[in-house]
């Protein structure tokens, strides 16, 4: 290997060499829509982000997620989510598509990902918004999901049924040393 | 003030404590509901539920009793499941009594009350709706009797038909309709639903409405034709409804309404029973606008927080404009499923009188389609010329709906 293609190689590695953690409660989540002004929203505060230093995965567990009544917390697990067999929702973004803000400053973007959900992986596209105070990075991520692309059904309940496109989002703190 | 009109008094004060006896809890915001269409067959809320929204009375509003809400199974129909209905017909039944007692310089009295015993029947087919009311009430309601008695009428609060456009966001409606203004709930005697006239106990108004319900504005609006239940035509008032409310979260709401409407001649407020000569009574040319904002806000845990404040603008021939307001505020404590305390906070300013009151609530919905609610009330009424008439009221309500 030549000495510009180990420098090379030495700097695409950078981010290999650090870590990243979540710190504080996240928030993960999705947003949904039925016939006139219906709306659902779930949410969970587990979220698990893993970096092995090219690719940024996130992880959410699907039995965690809560949209306020419990009947319908249940027909969203077992119905529509099944969990039992597809227990995470995971979102992969690669490092290179992301792009780090300077500290004080924020950055807005989109990068291209991975979603698995009900055991099928699709390409998404990540909106984000990074703000950064020293080693400290505030995310904010939405990604539009249509559920019958990962082979869900589209819930429906006495009349009132839930339109596939669901915005999913995740809110969190996080340190990078 | 003589004895007689003491009396007078005292049974108007008496009339207007009556709760109304239907569903409307706007507090169901609590569980994310800013919109009311999905529950109920009128997309601006109250009244007659869906299929799915017989379902959410049996999940989210009663106590379960040790149950978890993902365990509860509604039963389809009604009358718990013994009466299988289609999914496009809507049935329901409201019977409440109440036992009451009021007290004022006057007295106390006591009186038990059968408020409302109402059927209803509605259609959410597709594209077409329909909804009608029909029942039997001892005293009250007088602007929805469809019987001409001063006493033991059947009335028809609402008669209406509709479409759904547009994925049931855009609705056109017509017939007997609630007034879109404010908030939509059950406390009819509430200075701010009594004086705008928009309570859902007895003032529908007949006309054409207009509805928007979105994800993040719904918004009503209603050309008044007049109550042709009302006898005489000189009374009925003729003019629009509306509101437009943005839900900027599933916790927080904002709205504006507005109300214009006139009248040849003047119906005469029943807000405050010690008004001794009420300007508009009788006035010809009566003009009645309300403007005013509302507020839903889940404020958090087991707390919602309800808020309405009106502009109050009167005028008629002969007769000087009147400028008034009025306010309300009440936050519902969610104890356990089921079981809510409110406190309510009330003032009214109409001609040249200011009153103000409150009341704390406990109401328990300890079945589905059963509730006990008490109230202790103290409202104290302005007097025309000055001084104030303190009542004070107890009120014991069972209700059963199905």
């Amino acid at each position: 290997m030549s000495r510009r293609a180990l420098a090379l190689a030495l700097l695409l590695a950078l981010p290999g060499s650090a870590a990243t953690h979540v710190t504080g409660e996240p928030t993960a989540g999705f947003h949904g829509r039925g016939p006139g002004g219906f709306s659902l929203d779930g949410k969970t505060h587990q979220l698990k982000v893993e970096d092995d230093g090219s690719v940024l995965k996130f992880t959410v567990p699907l039995a965690s997620l809560e949209t306020g009544i419990g009947l319908r917390d249940r027909h969203m697990r077992e119905k529509y989510l099944q969990v039992d067999k597809y227990p995470d929702a995971v979102l992969e973004l690669p490092w290179s598509s992301v792009k780090l803000p300077g500290d004080g400053q924020t950055s807005d973007g989109t990068a291209p990902g991975k979603m698995t959900l009900h055991g099928k992986t699709q390409d998404v596209q990540v909106k984000y918004r990074i703000t950064r105070t020293g080693n400290r990075y505030q995310v904010t991520g939405n990604v539009p999901v249509k559920i019958t692309d990962y082979g869900i059904e589209k819930p429906s309940y006495l009349g009132v049924t839930v339109q596939p496109d669901v915005d999913v989002s995740a809110t969190f703190t996080a340190e990078k040393t | 003030m003589t004895r007689a009109q003491g009396v007078l008094r005292l049974a108007l004060v008496l009339v207007i404590a009556l709760p109304a006896g239907a569903r409307a809890y706007p507090w169901m915001i609590r569980d994310g509901y800013t919109n009311c269409s999905a529950c109920h067959v009128d997309p601006s809320g109250w009244g007659l539920l869906t299929e799915y929204g017989r379902a959410q009375a049996q999940i989210v509003l009663p106590t379960l009793w040790g149950k978890k809400q993902e365990d509860v199974e509604p039963t389809p129909g009604i009358a718990y499941g013994l009466i299988p209905l289609p999914s496009w017909l809507n049935v329901g039944l409201s019977l409440r009594g109440a036992v009451l007692s009021t007290t004022t310089s006057q007295g106390t009295t006591w009186r038990d009350i059968l408020m409302i015993a109402d059927l209803r029947a509605g259609v959410t087919a597709d594209w077409f709706l329909a909804s009608v009311s029909f029942g039997y009430v001892p005293t009250g309601a007088t602007l929805a009797a469809v019987t001409n008695q001063n006493r033991d009428n059947l009335v028809s609060r609402e008669h209406w038909l509709g479409v759904r456009l547009d994925d049931n966001k855009l609705y056109f409606l017509g017939g007997r309709l609630n007034l879109p203004f404010g908030l939509r709930n059950v406390e009819h005697n509430s200075f701010v639903r009594s004086s705008t006239r928009t309570d859902t106990d007895s003032y529908q108004q007949y006309g054409g409405q207009v509805v928007w319900d979105g994800q993040s504005i719904r918004a009503a609006l209603m050309g008044i034709a007049g109550n042709f239940l009302i006898r005489q035509p000189e009374y009925r008032e003729v003019g629009y409804s509306g509101y437009v409310e943005g839900a900027f979260s599933n916790s927080f709401t904002l709205g504006f309404s507005s109300l214009a409407t006139h009248a040849d001649l003047g119906l005469g407020s029943i807000s405050n029973p010690f008004i001794f000569q009420d300007p508009f009574r009788n006035a010809s040319d009566v003009w009645r606008q309300a403007h005013g904002l509302f507020s839903r806000w889940h404020i958090g845990g087991p707390w919602v927080l309800l808020a309405e404040a009106d502009l109050l603008i009167e005028s008629a021939s002969g007769v000087a404009r009147d400028w008034g307001g009025t306010g309300f505020l009440q936050a519902d404590y969610q104890i356990l499923q089921g079981l809510h305390l409110f406190f309510t906070a009330e003032a009214l300013r109409q001609y040249e009188v200011f009153s103000y009151g409150g009341w704390v609530t406990a109401e328990w919905f300890f079945f589905p389609g059963c509730d006990v609610r008490l109230d202790t009330t103290f409202i104290e009424y302005g007097i025309q010329g000055g001084g104030h008439e303190p009542t004070f009221s107890v009120l014991g309500q069972l209700h059963f709906s199905m």
